[in-house]
């Protein structure tokens, strides 16, 4: 194990060393922060100097705007930049009562809240919100009052869909957008990748020529289970790899295919005899080709890789060899 | 209580999304077809289980069947019970109507305000006497409800825009100090009522407090003095809660099975909460059970989000009459049934199939197995289930004798009864492998039948009148489109693509000459057999529709003779709604259906005009304005023109804005009137009448323009035609160009450039 984290960290070196104009920085998603040694391993070998921190999620209760779960800070991230990012649900901007005044003000106060609680300064907030041709305008309008109202940077994450459609689906008035390159395919129960797959991704990249916004791009680094029953999908299962199933349920394994040999129950869930588990991740390959890829149909030259997202569940594994 | 965020209703509504995700292996998965368990599915879970604490955990594709309902009733529906209980007690000093106000609403919390500080000090004011608060129940009523009302802010929930950083969750907790006060009360009060509400009061804030365990130190110390009552089991559920909590899967999830088993107006929140981390934490559980009651509400459980299979099994080997079998097994039938039926939805008949190598075989001995025996408390259901995978299996003669033991052993209860005749369709239809004339009049009954009761329970679709439209319980819309593909697939071997039409259309039938002549010849014999007239009242094309479909087809070929020769068979006679012959500078369909007309032309006089004109231009009359006349018809015809209802017929069956394909070269070419306009102009006498040929001219090339590759959104959006080029070099001396320039602002943006 000792052997697989110093490969690990020298890889993370050597590739960072290599390909000095792409910064590397990571989304931080979990609702406590707090490093482990692993992590923080990471941040410091690839000079990461900038961290996308989920600070709270916005969701409706009673049909009003609400936070959801504001981000604990159990220690100080060592990056000189903290950049608080905030995942809102389409539904608020779908409810035809959100008053998106209130809302940006709200928004704005928790951030600082937070911040002067553990005395972080920023200059920059990002805006995750998966956007329909319904909320749309809401949604914009929203952006803009935020915008004058924070005065600093405001960024947005992208979907490639909104890339293709940009005439309808409009582009968000900010500094800058963040493509997300992941969850790309359907979730099917086939075993096909649906993380990333190149050919889905390749009839939208073309796009991008067109695209009025400055992107950076997000990568992905997790991987998933699908757990399907008759042909069916059952569930997808986070950052849980198959080795943890060990002792809990037995499988016939080939490849990243996984049959449940006797039924039982793991995790809180029921495995049925002859379940099948479909191991997705991604590869060194498929990192690298999303990267040329990016780099091929941009038009605007790409300066930062924001990895989704710092997790050591993420970071062992077979991936020790990782180019960031 | 403020309803809405009840904590119980958060606390629940979070296990609940949780649980679709987690958990959604009960309802298959498949979360594109929401409504699977009407569309796919025969057998009704409600003909068999009449209890409503049962219903929302049916078998269904949303986590609660019946979810709307549900909900609805979900936050306040303890109040109903408080109320009573305490009108009861009261005697009625207060009445059940201010009960509901106070308990079930924040509407009069300054009122209780009021009382609470006169019977502190003891010192009445105009608020509190009101109420008799000489009579010690009622003060003590105040005294309480204050009290619970004062806990509120941490039992229930409030969203905040506000950073709490001392705990990080969204409402403060329960004090101990108040735990005590609480307890205090509890403890020192003697009348039993009374202490019982305080009893419950101090678990549910102490499940809220900093101090959780307290919850399970004081339920285990005093439980066995409280009697069984909801309060009971909800107090238990919070014990369980903190178990879950504090990771002793085992006890908590046992602890709900024992609500579950005892106490159906919780047995929604037990199912939800239960889960087991891993089979040991189950197999723990099974090891505390004191009677098999609740073992074999731990396997009901199990049953719900595991394997309903194996928890009939293990039930059946507890207790054959144990009550929770009969809901079981709806879960496992309905299970399966979303494995084996299947809808393809198709344009004008879905295609329904049944595939019959995915029945469990587990499932289908086991029911087998237990229907021999005929000893659970309702045989009649498992022979039901025993004669449905019968049928599946191809053994139709044991499918029948299977609901002749279910009807000998059935209650009269019409909608039993009518769900194993359900059942007996199937196996009659599906025995039937050849179709004759004997067979035809052995399924006609059973068929006209079903598709009657199908059709009366979707008439009584709206919701207030399906509770009392009893038959709206039974699922026939699965059965109905699989009996009319199966009898049509059967038709179709014997290559008889008539009837195989008339019981499943198909969307392409009439694209081949041979099938239309087919269909045409069966409907002028008029066969009048009670078979075939049943055949025809499925389908929804006409004799008349297909001479009109044939009319118009040769009328966009300009064989003007042959389409009024088939107009002339055709029986309808509908006017076209503005008139087909006028060419205006802007193409406005609603202003010509709104304008004043003077004749009214049906498609059959529209034809009989357009030949009239044809021949005139043939003998040198009119012909300049004739051509124009032409061409207009032609464009009106067209997807661009006034005249589109021309084309409105069910075997073409194009409207609105998207046109098929196979149509498109058809509706939405202007061949025809632009070889007419190209003749006007040709034949044009002045400036005039030649700006009037070229602008018309125009309105073809914009539209082919539209559709070339030439066109890009929000790119190309915009050209300058050639005829618009043409017109301003040549005729801006016109009149005719002064009005286009005042009507077109395309134009005007061009000419006026």
């Amino acid at each position: 194990m000792r052997k697989a984290v110093v490969i690990l960290l020298f890889v993370l070196f050597f590739s960072c060393s290599e390909n000095p104009k792409n910064a590397v920085s990571f989304y931080f998603w979990r609702t406590e922060f707090n490093l482990s040694p692993k992590e923080a391993q990471v941040l410091k070998d690839n000079n990461v100097t900038q961290l996308y921190v989920r600070y709270f999620d916005v969701a409706l209760q009673n049909n009003v705007p609400y936070p959801v779960k504001p981000i604990a800070f159990k220690s100080k991230p060592k990056v000189s930049k903290i950049i608080p990012t905030i995942f809102i649900k389409n539904e608020v901007f779908l409810n035809q009562n959100t008053n998106v005044e209130q809302l940006s003000s709200n928004l704005l106060k928790l951030i600082n809240q937070i911040n002067s609680v553990h005395k972080i300064q920023n200059s920059e907030i990002q805006i995750d919100c998966d956007w329909s041709l319904e909320s749309r305008d809401k949604y914009m309008q929203f952006l803009t009052i935020l915008k004058k109202k924070y005065g600093k940077t405001i960024s947005t994450t992208i979907r490639l869909h909104q890339i293709k459609y940009f005439e309808k689906t409009k582009v968000p008035p900010v500094d800058y957008g963040v493509l997300m390159l992941y969850n790309i395919g359907k979730v099917n129960a086939e075993g096909k990748n649906a993380i990333y797959d190149k050919e889905i991704a390749l009839q939208y990249l073309p796009y991008l020529k067109n695209y009025p916004l400055q992107l950076k791009t997000a990568l992905p680094i997790f991987s998933w289970l699908v757990h399907t029953r008759n042909g069916q999908v059952v569930q997808i299962i986070s950052k849980k790899s198959i080795h943890d199933y060990q002792n809990k349920i037995t499988f016939e394994s080939d490849s990243k295919k996984h049959v449940v040999q006797e039924s039982g129950i793991a995790f809180g869930d029921f495995y049925k005899k002859g379940d099948v588990l479909f191991e997705e991740s991604i590869s060194v390959n498929d990192l690298d080709d999303m990267k040329s890829l990016m780099h091929k149909y941009s038009k605007h030259p790409q300066t930062e890789f924001i990895y989704y997202d710092l997790d050591e569940k993420n970071l062992t594994k077979n991936k020790n060899e990782y180019n960031f | 209580m403020n309803t809405i965020f009840s904590p119980l209703y958060l606390k629940t509504s979070a296990v609940i999304i949780s649980i679709v995700a987690i958990f959604s292996i009960s309802g298959g998965g498949d979360y594109e077809d929401g409504y699977w368990e009407k569309q796919n599915s025969t057998f009704s879970p409600e003909v068999f289980v009449n209890d409503k604490s049962c219903e929302p955990l049916f078998f269904s594709n949303p986590v609660i069947y019946g979810y709307e309902n549900y909900w609805v009733s979900y936050s306040n529906r303890f109040v109903g019970y408080q109320v009573d209980d305490w009108n009861t007690y009261l005697n009625n000093e207060i009445s059940k109507e201010e009960l509901q106000t106070i308990i079930g609403s924040d509407s009069l919390n300054n009122v209780l305000s009021k009382i609470d500080t006169a019977i502190k000090n003891d010192k009445p004011n105009s608020t509190s006497k009101r109420y008799n608060l000489d009579n010690v129940k009622v003060k003590e009523f105040f005294k309480f409800i204050n009290l619970a009302k004062s806990l509120e802010s941490s039992t229930n929930f409030y969203p905040e825009w506000d950073y709490k950083t001392e705990t990080y969750s969204q409402s403060p907790k329960v004090k101990s100090t108040e735990l005590k006060n609480i307890e205090k009360l509890y403890t020192e009060t003697k009348d039993v009522f009374l202490k019982e509400k305080y009893w419950f009061l101090n678990l549910k804030a102490s499940f809220y407090s900093e101090n959780q365990n307290n919850t399970i130190s004081f339920f285990n110390a005093t439980a066995a003095l409280v009697s069984k009552s909801i309060n009971y089991y909800r107090a238990l559920s919070y014990v369980a809660g903190v178990n879950y909590k504090q990771k002793k899967y085992a006890l908590s999830n046992y602890q709900y099975a024992v609500v579950f088993e005892n106490c159906p107006s919780l047995r929604n929140e037990s199912t939800f909460n239960f889960r087991p981390q891993e089979t040991k934490d189950f197999n723990e559980s099974l090891k505390m059970v004191k009677n098999d009651n609740e073992k074999a509400a731990l396997w009901a459980l199990f049953g719900y989000y595991a394997d309903p299979v194996e928890a009939i099994s293990k039930i059946y080997e507890i207790d054959p009459k144990n009550k929770h079998l009969a809901y079981l097994l709806t879960r496992a039938v309905n299970a399966e049934e979303h494995n084996f039926n299947k809808t393809e939805y198709r344009k004008y008949s879905s295609n329904a199939t049944v595939h019959d190598s995915k029945l469990d075989e587990r499932l289908y001995k086991l029911v087998n197995d237990i229907a021999s025996k005929k000893n659970t408390l309702t045989p009649y259901m498992w022979h039901i289930v025993t004669g449905y995978f019968e049928t599946i299996k191809g053994n139709y003669s044991k499918a029948t004798t299977c609901f002749n033991d279910a009807k000998n052993c059935a209650p009269e209860s019409s909608l039993v009864q009518k769900q194993i005749k359900l059942f007996e369709i199937f196996n009659q239809v599906s025995k039937t492998k050849v179709m004759n004339t004997s067979t035809e009049n052995e399924l006609l009954p059973s068929l006209t039948w079903l598709y009657e009761l199908d059709k009366k329970s979707h008439e009584y679709y709206d919701e207030s009148i399906e509770f009392r439209n009893e038959d709206a319980k039974l699922r026939t819309s699965f059965l109905v489109v699989w009996t009319k593909s199966y009898i049509s697939k059967l038709y179709k071997k014997q290559k008889n693509e008539v009837m195989a039409e008339l019981f499943s259309r198909e969307s392409n039938f009439y694209a081949s000459e041979e099938r239309l002549k087919k269909m045409q010849k069966y409907f002028i014999e008029n066969k009048n057999t009670p078979w075939d007239k049943f055949a025809q009242s499925l389908y929804s094309v006409t004799l008349d529709d297909i001479y009109e479909y044939k009319g118009i087809l040769y009328a966009y070929k300009n064989q003007i003779d042959k389409a009024i020769a088939e107009f002339k068979k055709c029986n309808k006679a509908d006017n076209l709604y503005g008139n087909p012959f006028n060419g205006k500078i802007m193409d406005c369909i609603q202003c010509d259906h709104f304008a004043k007309q003077k004749t009214k032309y049906t498609k059959l006089a529209f034809l009989e005009k357009i030949k009239e004109i044809q021949n005139n231009i043939a003998n040198g009359v009119d012909v300049h304005s004739g051509n124009i006349l032409l061409g207009n018809a032609f464009y009106n015809m067209s997807y661009y023109g006034n005249a589109r209802f021309f084309y409105d017929n069910p075997i073409i069956d194009q409207y609105g804005n998207y046109i098929d394909e196979e149509y498109d070269g058809i509706l939405m070419s202007n061949t025809f009137a632009e070889n007419y306009y190209q003749k006007a102009l040709s034949t044009a006498q002045n400036d005039e009448e030649k700006a009037k040929a070229t602008y018309l001219l125009t309105k073809i090339e914009r539209n082919k323009f539209y559709l070339s590759d030439a066109f890009k959104p929000y790119e190309v959006d915009y050209i300058i035609f050639d005829g618009y080029k043409k017109l301003k070099q040549n005729y801006s001396n016109t009149k005719y160009y002064q009005e286009v320039i005042r009507e077109c602002g395309y134009f005007s943006r061009y000419a006026e450039y």
